[in-house]
């Protein structure tokens, strides 16, 4: 009895250590504190009248006094001096949007940047007439050796997701470009872009520009959660 | 051997003759040369490798400069005259002069250690930067290798000398001294593989190498 | 033969003078000088390193080993070189250099004679206590990629939401492959191989003690760096670690390297002192037809590692190299080339493989014979099947590179030499079965564990071989399939192997016998969980899931929940199985010097084996397998009374 006793003890502590050890490494999976993006009223779509919300987003080249980097914990993340170093979507890359909803989100762009490998993802793809607004001018692509970064939103691999899928490339601030005293652009460019959601649903979405480090640069804020990437949450 | 076989010299630690712990430490020779000898044909394998693939033309150094054979050679003639004064030692010992055993491996030590020398002034000196091409890196390696197998050969030919003045290697037990010699060879061979690939294996055969456009994107941001 | 010469005592010989006390700088070393010797000198590297460092410059901005690897590499090696001075490992070299040799005082002492539990802390060169530190840092290899597993399984299994970060969960899956491989490469022949092969072949020790020391001391250092990789940005690439990855990981790359770099050297020096040891130190009449089958296992796999080890630890010094040097070995814009690293790393990667089965396998063989009370079905075949697998193991390794576009004329040479070496591993299957064939079988639980190695290595075997088919590969190549595959052997074959080993001689290391009963229950309930775990897994690699993934298809939801269940019931079982080990360690039923009527060597010892293992060297007369006499005790015949030599004669 005593032996059955200590063996069902001994399983007890297995159980602990796994479940210590998940509960340790899990921490790091934690998400930036999610963005809601603002119903702002109602708007007209080829879907008929919908629901209109809004968002505003901003990358930068890296994190200064002025503009914090993410907060995010990841206990696998680079030394804090490295990701300063490393560009990012802010304030938040977890955005929450509403189902059955026009959705309008604004890039404010104070980063660089140069060639993107697939030129397929310089075009603009999913928005309600296939177009993005640029700096206030329309359009449905941008030219592949001027890209900053992208804001591509995928499928879950899930099958059963609703399909959801849009790209848009964001241009480069040239190398010349005036900046202010953090060294940011004064004149960032600025992408408004609209598209519209489904049934409430998870995706995710990243950037596609090589902008990282490694990794023939997908690697450091491009492998982080919460610098490149991030997750959207249609509700 | 002069030793007489009805009084064999014993190990204090085991109680064993020690021409049998002599058989097991040769055959440990044997072993380890053999582990190091895959190292060296791993280093072999990428010199030979690189230079048959030539990828996106970047074998040769990009400054034109290749490294000079003579000092490749140099350093290999310096180590089989060193090694063959030690075997001259070694049979000295096992022929009864212990005191030509301490003479010849004082000077393979010295020569050895020269050629350690010559060997960081070759690596120091190279005229081109171990990230300049696949083959100059290739080449620094196999210079590092044997400037690596120069300090521990020189080391232990010191160690020879050491052991035979203070009495430990002599004519009734002259066995760790073959040891060592044996092991010197192995470094002459792994020296000589090296210089004969760094002087025969130059412009890569491969005249149309696949080029693989870019991989040097500007890192932005 | 000269009796005088080869029984003369140690202590009647003339002794050399005697530096200080027995052993030396030894006696003031022990693992924790050890240890704040690494930490310290780790630190100091460190923050060297760091003062040495070229600021940025425009010209090396855009190299791409940049950051802290120049730092973390000098941490690494500090580590690994205070460790090795802080445990004295370089006493020896430096005493020999000297020419201050060793007493017969000062050898005992290194041993372990007369310091108690504390010799398991210390550079003892006792093969014995290196066989039982080897036991326990395989135990603790295997609990850490154990909880690993589970990890991984806890991830896959909650198939609703993400458990871990993607960074943290490839982390985990490339930690837990290296820490498995090397706690499989070691499981048996580390403790086994050091503890049972020099007294089962009648030798007082192994022949290079102070190697032997060195090298569970460099096993000890190797596993810090690896461990410590996950906090450093961890090995995001799987086991593997393919370049360019390699190159652009994280600094926690470095740790990988150095650990691997560090457990070549262990194992190298560990495979010279076994093939020595067994080649020249057999007792007298032990001619190689007479060498238990298990020593063969041990040589078979010590040579491949011998050979094949410094291949890949070479793909690792010049992916350090890469890092910290910034050469250009595996960097294809400056000439380097992604499938050297491929070739060297899977020149040792495949014939790995056989290097952790070959000695569980021949650990079976022995130990059936034992419960089967039969000799060994076809000896010969079984050296065959061993030294077949060792020959052709080297011409197989490019069958994992059946996809890279690596010489793609090549996959159909490989495709063969990979069927080819089903044959002689098949030799060993056919071994195991003619053994049990007829035979009265004793079950006992290492016998258990036959039953259950035969059926896991049949699958895994069968499905290796449809593995190694180019056009199969080409569909499950990268998929669960093989995962499933290689789980069947290392874990299924391997580890249950290698518990056969562990219990059945269990009471020669520790003086007592494994609890059956507890051991029992925790074995058959890690095998039915291994059947489901790896059963399910071989579905969802059918179904197409990919290996290596942290979100999927909801079509491989039902096989991942299955896995999870059987991975947690391997949980169990393994933690059931380990509580007996302890407990009977501590505590269990003192076991007589041969429990199992065994009549290979290492039962004609006393328990606790004494020092040097036999007062007497013994003489081997016959064969170690002339089972199906009628009393197995009665022939055993030890002529104690001669002075000279102990006689095991078996007929």
């Amino acid at each position: 009895m005593k032996r059955a006793l200590f063996t069902v003890l001994s399983v007890v502590i297995g159980v602990l250590v796994v479940g210590g050890s998940v509960a340790l490494f899990s921490a790091g999976a934690q998400e930036p504190d999610p963005i809601a993006a603002k119903v702002v009223g109602k708007a007209k779509t080829p879907q008929g009248e919908l629901p209109h919300a809004e968002l505003d987003l901003s990358i930068y080249p890296n994190s200064s006094p002025a503009v914090p980097p993410p907060a995010v914990s990841d206990r696998l993340a680079q030394s804090e001096s490295e990701s300063q170093q490393w560009p990012f979507y802010t304030p938040s890359t977890n955005l929450e949007l509403p189902a059955h909803s026009l959705v309008t989100i604004r890039i404010t762009q104070y980063d660089s940047g140069g060639q993107i490998y697939n030129p397929y993802l310089a075009k603009v793809v999913g928005t309600v007439d296939g177009s993005a607004t640029y700096d206030g001018e329309k359009k449905t692509g941008i030219d592949p050796n001027t890209v900053g970064h992208t804001f591509t939103i995928h499928q879950f691999p899930e099958s059963t997701q609703p399909y959801l899928y849009v790209n848009i490339p964001v241009p480069m601030n040239g190398a010349n470009a005036p900046t202010d005293a953090n060294g940011y652009p004064k004149d960032p460019h600025v992408i408004e872009f609209s598209f519209i959601t489904g049934e409430p649903g998870q995706y995710i979405w990243n950037c596609e520009f090589p902008c990282g480090t490694g990794y023939v640069f997908f690697g450091g804020p491009m492998q982080q959660r919460g610098w490149m990437s991030g997750t959207v949450t249609v509700v | 051997m002069s030793t007489a076989a009805a009084d064999p010299v014993l190990s204090p630690t085991t109680g064993e003759p020690v021409a049998v712990v002599a058989r097991r430490n040769r055959l440990g020779i044997w072993l380890c040369i053999v582990s190091d000898a895959a190292g060296t044909v791993s280093l072999l394998i990428a010199y030979a490798y690189l230079w048959s693939l030539n990828v996106n033309g970047g074998w040769a150094p990009k400054k034109g400069a290749w490294a000079p054979d003579w000092l490749f050679w140099a350093i290999v003639l310096g180590m089989v005259v060193a090694c063959a004064l030690l075997w001259w030692g070694v049979k000295s010992v096992f022929a009864g002069h212990r005191e030509g055993l301490v003479v010849a491996a004082t000077l393979s030590s010295l020569l050895l250690l020269a050629m350690f020398i010559l060997q960081i002034w070759q690596l120091a000196t190279f005229p081109f930067d171990i990230s300049e091409s696949s083959y100059t890196s290739a080449t620094f390696w196999l210079a590092l290798s044997n400037a690596f197998h120069l300090s521990l050969g020189s080391l232990l030919v010191l160690a020879v000398v050491n052991r035979t003045r203070a009495g430990k290697i002599g004519v009734d037990n002259p066995f760790q001294s073959r040891l060592v010699a044996m092991w010197i060879t192995w470094l002459c061979a792994a020296a000589l593989l090296g210089a004969i690939f760094t002087t025969a294996m130059k412009d890569s055969p491969n005249t149309d190498p696949p080029a693989f456009q870019s991989f040097t994107q500007p890192h932005t941001s | 033969m000269s009796s005088a010469t080869e029984v003369m005592r140690p202590e009647e010989v003339p002794q050399p003078k005697q530096y200080g006390k027995p052993g030396g700088f030894l006696r003031h070393t022990n693992i924790i000088t050890g240890t704040v010797s690494g930490i310290v000198l780790a630190a100091i590297a460190y923050l060297v390193a760091g003062a040495l460092r070229p600021p940025p410059s425009d010209e090396n901005a855009l190299a791409l080993p940049v950051g802290l690897d120049p730092q973390f590499a000098a941490m690494y090696i500090g580590w690994t070189i205070g460790l090795l001075l802080g445990i004295g490992a370089f006493d020896g070299p430096l005493r020999w250099f000297l020419g201050h040799d060793l007493t017969h005082e000062d050898a005992e002492y290194m041993a372990g004679a007369g310091q108690g539990k504390w010799r398991y802390f210390k550079y003892t060169t006792d093969h014995k206590v290196v066989g039982k530190q080897y036991l326990v840092m395989s135990l603790v290899l295997l609990g850490v990629g154990g909880t690993l597993a589970m990890m991984i399984r806890t991830e896959l299994g909650i198939t609703w939401m993400e458990v871990f970060n993607p960074n943290v969960y490839n982390s985990i899956i490339g930690t837990h492959g290296m820490v498995m491989v090397i706690a499989m490469i070691i499981v048996v022949s580390g403790p086994i191989g050091n503890f049972i092969v020099p007294i089962m072949i009648g030798a007082r020790d192994m022949a290079f003690p102070r190697l032997n020391a060195l090298s569970f001391w460099l096993l000890f250092a190797a596993v810090p760096p690896l461990v410590s990789s996950l906090f450093l940005g961890g090995i995001r690439d799987g086991w593997s670690v393919y370049q360019p990855l390699n190159s652009q990981a994280p600094v926690g790359m470095l740790g990988y390297q150095t650990t691997i770099i560090v457990f070549a050297f262990s194992t190298g020096i560990a495979s010279v002192n076994l093939i020595t040891t067994i080649v020249t130190m057999r007792a007298r009449g032990m001619t190689w037809s007479r060498v238990p089958i298990f020593v063969y296992g041990i040589i078979g796999s010590s040579v491949m590692g011998l050979i094949w080890f410094p291949m890949f630890q070479y793909s690792q010094i010049l992916s350090w190299s890469d890092r910290v040097l910034q050469s250009n070995f595996f960097n294809p814009a400056q000439g380097g080339s992604v499938w050297l690293y491929e070739n060297l790393f899977w020149l040792l990667g495949h014939p790995e493989v056989y290097v952790i089965v070959i000695p569980g396998t021949a650990a079976l063989m022995e130990l059936t014979t034992v419960f089967v009370r039969k000799p060994l079905f076809s000896y010969k075949l079984a050296i065959a099947g061993i030294f077949g697998v060792v020959g052709i193991s080297g011409i197989v390794w490019a069958h994992h590179m059946y996809m890279t576009g690596f010489a793609p004329s090549a996959n159909y040479p490989f495709m063969l030499s990979t069927e080819l070496i089903s044959i002689p591993f098949g030799f060993l299957v056919l071994v195991l079965l003619g053994t049990i064939w007829r035979g009265k079988v004793w079950t006992r639980l290492p016998m258990m564990a036959v039953y259950a190695v035969v059926w896991n290595k049949v699958v895994g075997g069968i499905t290796g071989v449809w593995l190694s088919d180019v056009p199969v590969d080409q569909y499950m190549h990268g998929s669960m399939f093989v995962v499933a595959h290689f789980h069947f052997m290392l874990m299924g074959a391997a580890l249950f192997s290698a518990i056969a080993a562990i219990a059945y001689w269990f009471p020669k290391m520790t003086g007592r016998y494994l609890n059956e009963r507890i051991g029992s229950i925790g074995f058959w309930v890690a095998f039915a969980g291994f059947q489901l775990c790896f059963g399910s897994m071989f579905f969802a690699g059918l179904q197409g899931m990919p290996r290596r993934v942290l979100q999927f298809d909801n079509a491989f939801n039902l096989s991942n929940w299955l896995s999870t269940i059987g991975a947690y019931t391997i949980g169990i079982g393994t933690v059931i199985f380990l509580y007996a080990i302890i407990t009977s360690w501590r505590g269990g039923q003192t076991a007589p010097m041969n429990p199992w009527a065994a009549q290979t060597l290492e039962w004609t010892v006393p328990n606790p084996v004494p020092l040097e293992n036999f007062k007497v060297l013994p003489v081997v007369t016959t064969d170690p397998y002339n089972y199906g006499v009628p009393d197995p005790y009665a022939s055993q015949v030890a002529d104690v009374g001669d002075e000279t030599s102990q006689k095991v004669s078996v007929s």
